[in-house]
């Protein structure tokens, strides 16, 4: 009896604990509140381990989003979403969008990295960059989680320079993205990560506390140390509360929105025109949408899982998931038949517009993605260079940053995207050095080891320049710093005698620029096209311009003339960092179009007007034609009808 | 959909026409008809030929790019499209001209009941059996009248497409009228060809030259004839 007894007790006790009864009726453990008033999340700080933080401990530690906002919000399953997961090899890639741009001076690189499996960028550890590398090289602009808190620093780490036993882990800081206010500061994340505080970050980039010191200054402590009678613990960075924050009951208000504002997106995803022809600033105007007083949430839309809606048009394909159908901006604007709710396939959704796209031949929508006319900056007869967060850390200050900054990107580029459609695209060359093996596979070599070995025959670029110089080269560009053909022999010739059969795999050294894959060749420099020397191109969705600042607006020759740039435009090449741009191919080329026929169908439309004319004309006469003897012939049938005979002869009405 | 339509319509005329051909065979003048001592007659003019022939190439360009393309590339584009347009340009203004040139002979006539109620003016006859008809018979006639009107919705469709007046489900079905015109037209011109090429013994010969013998006139055009006849002029 006592041990039925016994046994019911542990069994409801483990029931309780296991599936927390108490949750639902409480308030916590869930991940919604139900109401569409925002909830107010007062909330108590917990660390990593769980603790409850007390912000007067003088050895306070950071907060952790991962225990404290994963009270009540499923942390893990969130952490699968598309900010976190690239490295998740499971993930469909989808449609290539912006890789991360790994960029060196010196060596001239601009090279595309992407652990997703995005045709023309590279993996990460393909270069040789380890985890803990690629987070301090571009955390900056990462929201956490993923490759963040994916080693504990518990010799899990085979990186022998790995140091997340100091760091801490970069969990997905969910104010990154749902603070309310300007509290966040992207900026103050961005040095934590530079100063390897990577678990500090979302603690000091919400303003709660500072930190005093870097990680990268902690040691390993001495095994021995916890025999010293004084010992008090390991060495750690204490966290500063600001005790203005804590409530008496020593909670925290964090304004959190559940649909982030745009300004939290575009502290990753700002996209600037830059150069001598770049309007001002004060010139250019913002998505369409954004000025009609929506959001970029509220077409990106995500579910707990936060796999963010691209809003590309195959995107329901490509994620198995329908419900995206009508969150592209066809399935937005003109409905989706496919999709069984009969009110999303109408579409208009938030009142979206249902454009009629009148006198447009439909060959256009088969051909042309939505974006191809509405969105991006209007073409000019050369491309533009732009700038991006990712690739530039835009939202961090600098003083250094000019619009001639590396990485080179430019913008619009039409060219056809995976999906068989023309669109707007932003490119980079890459430019990088890399062993071409048997198989003509290209592996990179890091910049870093190129350096190790070739630093003395690379000729420096001026770095640092001032904003103010920046202004007046504006007018002026720098010499051009692409690097000679004598150079690039050298650096390939030292590259196959300093580095190991080992790291070369057995393959020979090659230099990628402008689009060519260049190689020793006896002693002569090669140039030779190669598929690793195509350009990366990322289709560009935004921004969005008002309809009547379409192409094709002002007609057909917007895009159907001798000198239109949808075809004839220029598309400029940088041979890496601080090169001058020059023109290496025509947007026809990046379309697959012939430019004969280009140019065919551009000198036809010069004719489009008589076309017109001699049509109404033709259709006209025999229309009338038509008209005259149907007239007649049922004249004569009525008659016919009517007197009970057909008349005879051979001219008209014989019947 | 347009593709399997197309394919079974034509391959219908195609077995139709097979059929015809080894069923009643190709109506030609009987044997015995003294058809040297008879001379010839003036059929169509230059013009009329010109015309003729100018509108059979056009027309074949735009069947060839149309079919080719929806049938071995799934869309009308790129070269075969600007081809297709200009060819159409072509067709349309012939086609107007042919219009203006032949409504009025082409009008139906009391015999052209009779053809067409003879086995079609014998044609679906086995026995040979002279029908009379005008300079047109009644079959070219509807074809006439026939080619006018479906060529008429093609151009039509296609004018109000390039107008900015119908947004893209109006546009679509535009395109869509268009297609399924010029495919009747198609099917239309198949048959005439049928007719001219093989089921009317020697009818070709008039496409290339201006005369024509006077003995296959009479028994194809009999009524024309006899008044051409009775005017001198042979």
């Amino acid at each position: 009896m006592v041990v039925l007894a016994s046994a019911a007790a542990v069994a409801l006790g483990l029931a309780v604990v296991l599936f927390k009864p108490w949750a639902g009726w409480a308030g916590i453990a869930t991940e919604d509140s139900g109401s569409r008033q925002p909830y107010k999340h007062l909330l108590t700080l917990y660390d990593a381990d769980g603790r409850i933080i007390d912000p007067r401990d003088p050895n306070a530690r950071p907060y952790s989003p991962r225990m404290t906002c994963g009270q009540c919000h499923a942390y893990d399953t969130i952490a699968c979403g598309w900010h976190f997961n690239a490295a998740d090899p499971e993930v469909p890639a989808g449609r290539p969008g912006e890789p991360w741009l790994l960029t060196d001076a010196l060596t001239r690189t601009q090279l595309p990295l992407s652990d997703r499996d995005w045709p023309g960028t590279f993996a990460p550890r393909e270069v040789g960059m380890t985890p803990w590398q690629f987070m301090l090289a571009f955390g900056r602009h990462l929201p956490g989680g993923g490759l963040g808190e994916k080693f504990t620093g518990d010799g899990d780490d085979p990186d022998p320079a790995a140091r997340w036993q100091f760091s801490g882990q970069l969990e997905a800081d969910c104010m990154a993205c749902h603070s309310a206010d300007g509290r966040h500061n992207p900026a103050d994340w961005a040095r934590q990560i530079e100063l390897e505080n990577l678990k500090w970050a979302p603690t000091v980039a919400l303003g709660l506390g500072r930190v005093r010191g870097s990680a990268r200054d902690l040691e390993e402590e001495d095994p021995l140390a916890a025999l010293d009678p004084a010992y008090e613990g390991p060495e750690d960075l204490p966290v500063e509360y600001d005790l203005n924050r804590f409530d008496p009951q020593r909670r925290v208000f964090f304004n959190i929105q559940r649909r982030p504002s745009s300004h939290r997106c575009y502290a990753c995803h700002t996209t600037r025109q830059v150069g001598p022809e770049a309007p001002p600033r004060w010139h250019q105007d913002e998505d369409v949408h954004l000025a009609a007083g929506m959001t970029c949430t509220d077409c990106h839309r995500n579910d707990i899982g936060h796999m963010i809606t691209r809003g590309y048009e195959t995107e329901s394909r490509d994620s198995g998931d329908p419900s995206r159908a009508t969150l592209s901006c066809a399935g937005c604007h003109l409905g989706d038949d496919s999709v069984n709710d009969a009110a999303l396939a109408l579409g208009g959704r938030l009142g979206a517009p249902h454009p009629e796209h009148r006198g447009i031949p439909p060959i256009h929508f088969e051909k042309l993605s939505c974006t191809a006319c509405h969105s991006g900056p209007w073409p000019q007869q050369s491309t533009q260079p732009v700038q991006t967060s990712m690739a530039h850390a835009l939202g961090i200050a600098s003083t250094t940053r000019t619009w001639q900054t590396p990485p080179y990107i430019v913008a619009p580029v039409f060219a056809t995207g995976a999906d068989g459609k023309i669109a707007p695209h932003r490119m980079t060359w890459p430019a990088f050095w890399g062993w071409l093996g048997a198989d003509e596979t290209v592996r990179p070599i890091h910049p870093q080891r190129v350096a190790e070995v070739a630093a003395d025959l690379l000729p420096p670029v001026p770095e640092g320049k001032s904003a103010r110089a920046a202004a007046a080269e504006a007018e002026q560009p720098a010499a051009d710093a692409a690097l000679e053909e004598s150079v690039i022999e050298s650096v390939l010739q030292r590259l196959g005698e300093r580095l190991s059969n080992d790291e070369a795999g057995g393959g020979e050294p090659i230099y990628v620029r402008e689009g060519m894959l260049h190689r020793l060749s006896g002693d002569a420099l090669e140039a030779v096209a190669h598929e690793a020397a195509a350009p990366y191109l990322w289709p560009m969705g935004h921004d969005v311009r008002p309809a009547v600042q379409s192409l094709g607006a002002r007609g057909c020759d917007d895009c159907h003339a001798s000198d239109a740039p949808f075809y004839f435009g220029m598309v400029t090449a940088a041979s890496g960092p601080h090169a001058r741009p020059k023109p290496v191919e025509q947007m026809y080329e990046l379309q697959g179009a012939d430019p004969v026929l280009a140019r065919a169908w551009a000198v036809a439309f010069a004719g489009r007007p008589a076309f017109k004319a001699l049509l109404l004309l033709c259709t006209g006469v025999v229309l009338l034609v038509l008209l005259r003897y149907g007239l007649a012939g049922l004249g004569v049938a009525l008659g016919a009808v009517a007197d009970g005979k057909g008349r005879g002869g051979d001219g008209p009405g014989g019947l | 959909m347009f593709n399997t339509v197309s394919v079974i319509l034509l391959a219908a005329i195609a077995l139709a026409a097979a059929v015809h051909l080894l069923w009643f065979g190709p109506k030609r003048v009987p044997d015995g008809v003294d058809e040297a001592s008879m001379g010839t007659v003036a059929r169509l003019s230059l013009l009329e030929r010109v015309m003729h022939g100018v509108l059979a190439l056009s027309f074949l360009m735009l069947a060839v790019t149309a079919l080719g393309a929806e049938w071995f590339a799934g869309e009308l584009g790129g070269w075969m499209l600007l081809v297709h347009v200009g060819a159409g340009s072509v067709f349309a203004a012939v086609l107007a001209l042919a219009a203006l040139r032949w409504a009025g002979e082409n009008v139906f006539a009391a015999h052209d009941r009779h053809w067409l109620s003879n086995g079609l003016g014998g044609y679906l006859r086995r026995e040979d059996r002279q029908v009379t008809a005008g300079r047109f018979d009644a079959g070219q006639k509807l074809f006439f009248w026939t080619a006018l009107t479906l060529g008429a919705a093609t151009m039509l469709t296609i004018l109000l497409s390039v107008q900015p007046w119908f947004g893209y489900r109006g546009q679509a079905m535009l395109i869509e009228v268009h297609r399924y015109a010029g495919l009747l037209l198609v099917a239309a011109v198949v048959v005439h060809l049928y007719i001219m090429l093989v089921a009317k013994a020697g009818a070709w010969r008039s496409m290339f030259r201006p005369r024509v013998a006077a003995a296959w006139a009479r028994y194809h055009h009999e009524s024309w004839w006899r008044r051409f006849n009775d005017k001198g002029d042979s």
